[in-house]
């Protein structure tokens, strides 16, 4: 038998195995690896929040996010995220979405059992629901749960619908109803028009992942300051390494993409 | 706007060059990172990592798909780098079973036996069918180490599989 096991079985044997476990059509889609460049720029581990949190940078943003703020409340555009960035402080870690949590300067998640939704109806009637919320004050818990009502079967939406949930320690590491699979964009329209898409990670493996929610232009989000072309990327990251996670920020997008360097003061 | 091929950040290496070489080489990128890991969603992490890292390059390489197959086998090893600091913290959700017929299996399950450097070397051998100057092209490592891990490797897959 030994000597049977030739460099040819071998190949015919890792080709179909690797075939078989990545179809041509399991590799994510190149869209999806630049939404998920996106996200991996502007993601944070604790020490990077640390540090990020004097740096100039840091505070020109602060200054840019409160901008945002206000007009986000003055416009009462998106009720769901308006809220979650009312209380916005430039002076702290509060970088964004505070009723869910905020980024300490340990890059640990505060601000326990706080849940944010956001519900949107659709043209067809059907309702859309984001909901996130962070119950771990120790550090590390994350969920998103997205779902969608009254969508019909088989647009493209429903298949990615569900729960999102990520479970970090000092418990355990719980992903659950994963079904909308890693990478997977899903675009939802709204009844103003807005047109969002949805990049999903998952959460099964320890190094960070990502759940990213990008608002295109035109969207809720997108106000007074977004309209010279800027719009925005609402991110939720969720890292689950020790005593750090879970960066969300706002990242503002230009004409031509992501702007390198320092970000625009609106 | 969207968000798409036409408002990448990617600098240095062109969106054109780094959507060309994924669409060219993503699938046989993956199923490289597959079975190294042995774990569709870490090499779909890999992946995404590795071409979120070229398109970062300053400038394209001479070889990339030399030059890719290389991130992609070091970007398994600093996953398990990671994973092995952090494994407490969440195990990988487990692929659901391949279905092939029995020899396949058992070469497969003997080859994730196999200590991660010959298997890299199979790998690359056998799947990628690299010859052992492109394998140590690939590991930044001389040829005759290749050679050496790859005899190994080969006598220790017998082995097992015996």
């Amino acid at each position: 038998m030994t000597d049977l096991l030739t460099g040819e079985r071998i190949a015919r044997a890792l080709k179909t195995v690797a075939v078989a476990a990545v179809p041509d059509g399991r590799v994510p889609d190149f869209s999806t690896v630049a939404c998920w460049e996106h996200l991996y720029v502007e993601d944070l581990d604790g020490d990077e929040a640390a540090t990020w949190a004097g740096s100039p940078r840091r505070r020109r943003l602060g200054r840019s996010l409160g901008a945002l703020v206000a007009v986000l409340a003055l416009g009462g555009a998106g009720t769901g995220i308006a809220a979650a960035t009312g209380a916005f402080s430039t002076e702290g870690m509060k970088l964004i979405a505070p009723a869910i949590g905020q980024i300490l300067p340990t890059g640990r998640w505060t601000a326990a059992n706080v849940t944010t939704r956001l519900s949107e109806t659709g043209p067809d009637g059907s309702t859309l629901t984001l909901e996130t919320a962070s119950a771990d004050a120790a550090g590390g818990c994350m969920r998103l749960v997205v779902s969608a009502q009254g969508v019909a079967p088989n647009d493209g939406f429903v298949a990615c619908g569900g729960a999102y949930s990520t479970l970090h320690p000092p418990t355990t590491h719980t992903p659950t109803n994963t079904n909308f699979g890693s990478g997977a964009t899903r675009t939802w329209t709204s009844a103003n028009g807005t047109r969002w898409t949805f990049v999903y990670g998952r959460s099964n493996t320890s190094r960070a992942k990502k759940v990213g929610v990008v608002a295109k232009t035109g969207a809720v989000l997108a106000t007074a300051p977004i309209s010279n072309g800027w719009f925005i990327l609402w991110v939720l990251t969720a890292e689950s390494t020790s005593q750090q996670t879970a960066g969300r920020h706002l990242v503002y997008y230009g004409p031509t993409g992501r702007q390198t360097g320092e970000y625009p003061t609106l | 706007m969207s968000v798409g091929s036409e408002v990448l950040p990617f600098e240095g290496v062109t969106t054109g060059e780094v959507e060309s070489a994924y669409r060219e080489l993503g699938p046989s990128l993956m199923r490289l990172g597959w079975l190294l890991t042995s774990n569709r969603t870490d090499a779909e992490d890999v992946l995404q990592n590795v071409f979120t890292r070229y398109g970062r390059l300053e400038s394209r390489p001479e070889r990339p798909d030399a030059y890719l197959r290389a991130m992609i086998v070091n970007a398994v090893r600093d996953l398990y780098r990671s994973r092995s600091r952090d494994e407490r913290f969440g195990q990988p959700v487990d692929d659901e079973p391949i279905e092939a017929d029995p020899e396949v299996i058992e070469i497969w399950d003997a080859v994730q036996r196999l200590p991660q450097d010959q298997r890299e070397v199979l790998v690359l051998r056998y799947h990628d069918d690299l010859s052992t100057e492109e394998i140590a092209e690939v590991l930044q490592c001389p040829v005759g180490t290749v050679r050496s891990r790859l005899s190994r490797g080969l006598a220790r897959l017998r082995k097992e599989y015996r």
